[in-house]
């Protein structure tokens, strides 16, 4: 079949129309939906692992929540057994008051250093010396087993016992502790 | 034979020229094709639209969470930094060093010829590893520096049963000049000086302070004059 000039003349219109129309769609149309579909997946790309991760947070911390009370007793109890005011009005007192009661006298405590605990806000550190002029060995090993029995915050770092020259039936002792009091 | 003489064959011709008219033609193509695109399109506008839908979504999302998380962070911190205040201090009171098993067993294992004139210990209170204990004492018999030797072994080895690494060294051991009454006898005496290393066991816990305490009763003993 031969095609006439108007003829060919009208199929070459008929595909500049349709090569118009495919630039029109994936130019105006189709371009800009692929930009906003790109645009929404890289928003959602960057937000989902953020909100995961918020979400994970809020987990950890109702987790760590529940856990939580137990150890603010411990601290809570603790904390009981600190007297209030200041240690050094308090603390001599306490520990010749214990001394009196398992049969030793002429104790004295006096401070010696203060440290702050950085790994225990809320807390200072305090070292005593407690002289005990004139103790039997036992009598001082009970007392020293009550002692710690007694006060869990109290720890004995160093211990000096030495037999009197005159009455080596008795010693003289000297007690290093450290106690843990609130700041 | 009868003769058909055609005088429509211009219209007809026109007729078929119309119907295969290529602008026509492309423009039924172009309006199916149209179509096609129109729907894709369509699909594809609502694929979009759900996927803005869900970003959208998930920005307001992070939005409100924002302050969540950052409050949540915060409230971590403090409550995490409670438990290792709680942690640390029952770990202190757990891991003391407890002097009443020590001084307990320095009463059973020193025997009646030896006594026992200082004794110096220190057990830093940083929860460093050891306690280092020094015994200044008089050794009395016919070979004081035997007597003293038995105590340092005694010592050594009955500690280590609450200390498993625990050391017992002469600091000094020396002949004494003078002699020493004992069951009215004269006898020799040597003075000594005994380091005793007790490392801190690794475990530490509530049963074995316990046990420690416990077994500080010191014994009821005659101790020599």
């Amino acid at each position: 079949m031969k095609l006439s000039k108007p003829e060919i003349e009208k199929i070459a219109l008929g595909g500049a129309l349709c090569c118009g129309l495919l630039y029109a769609y994936f130019y105006l149309m189709m371009g800009p939906l692929n930009v906003r579909e790109k645009k929404a997946l890289a928003t959602i790309a960057e937000t989902q692992p953020k909100v995961d991760e918020a979400k994970a947070q809020l987990e950890k911390t109702r987790v760590i929540e529940l856990k939580s009370p137990a150890s603010q007793k411990t601290i809570n109890e603790i904390k009981a057994l600190i007297p209030e005011g200041a240690p050094v009005a308090w603390f001599p007192p306490r520990v010749q008051d214990f001394f009196k009661r398992q049969g030793i006298e002429k104790v004295s405590a006096r401070l010696s250093n203060e440290f702050l605990e950085k790994d225990m806000p809320g807390f200072r550190k305090i070292f005593w010396s407690i002289d005990l002029p004139k103790v039997g060995f036992q009598k001082l090993g009970r007392a020293i087993m009550e002692l710690e029995n007694e006060e869990p915050l109290l720890e004995i770092t160093n211990l000096q016992i030495e037999a009197l020259k005159d009455n080596p039936e008795f010693s003289h002792a000297t007690i290093t502790v450290a106690t843990l009091v609130k700041q | 034979m009868a003769l058909h003489i055609d005088l429509y064959h211009e219209i007809r011709a026109q007729q078929l020229a119309r119907k295969r008219d290529p602008l026509k033609i492309t423009m039924l193509a172009l309006i199916v094709l149209a179509i096609g695109l129109i729907a894709y399109y369509g699909f594809r506008l609502q694929q979009v639209s759900r996927l803005r839908g869900k970003s959208a979504q998930l920005e307001n999302e992070w939005k409100l969470m924002t302050d969540k998380q950052d409050k949540a962070k915060a409230r971590e911190a403090e409550l995490n930094a409670q438990i290792k205040l709680a942690e640390t201090l029952v770990q202190r009171i757990e891991g003391r060093f407890f002097w009443a098993p020590v001084l307990g067993q320095i009463l059973q294992t020193v025997p009646n010829d030896v006594q026992i004139v200082k004794f110096e210990g220190d057990s830093t209170g940083d929860q460093s590893k050891r306690c280092n204990i020094v015994l200044h004492g008089i050794s009395v018999g016919d070979e004081p520096r035997t007597v003293a030797e038995t105590l340092r072994t005694t010592l050594a080895i009955n500690y280590s049963r609450q200390f498993p690494k625990a050391l017992a060294v002469f600091k000094a051991l020396e002949d004494s000049i003078e002699t020493v009454q004992a069951s009215g006898k004269k006898r020799a005496s040597a003075n000594f000086a005994i380091n005793l290393e007790l490392p801190r066991p690794e475990a530490s816990g509530t049963a074995q302070a316990g046990t420690r305490t416990t077994a500080a009763t010191p014994p009821v003993r005659e101790k020599r004059k």
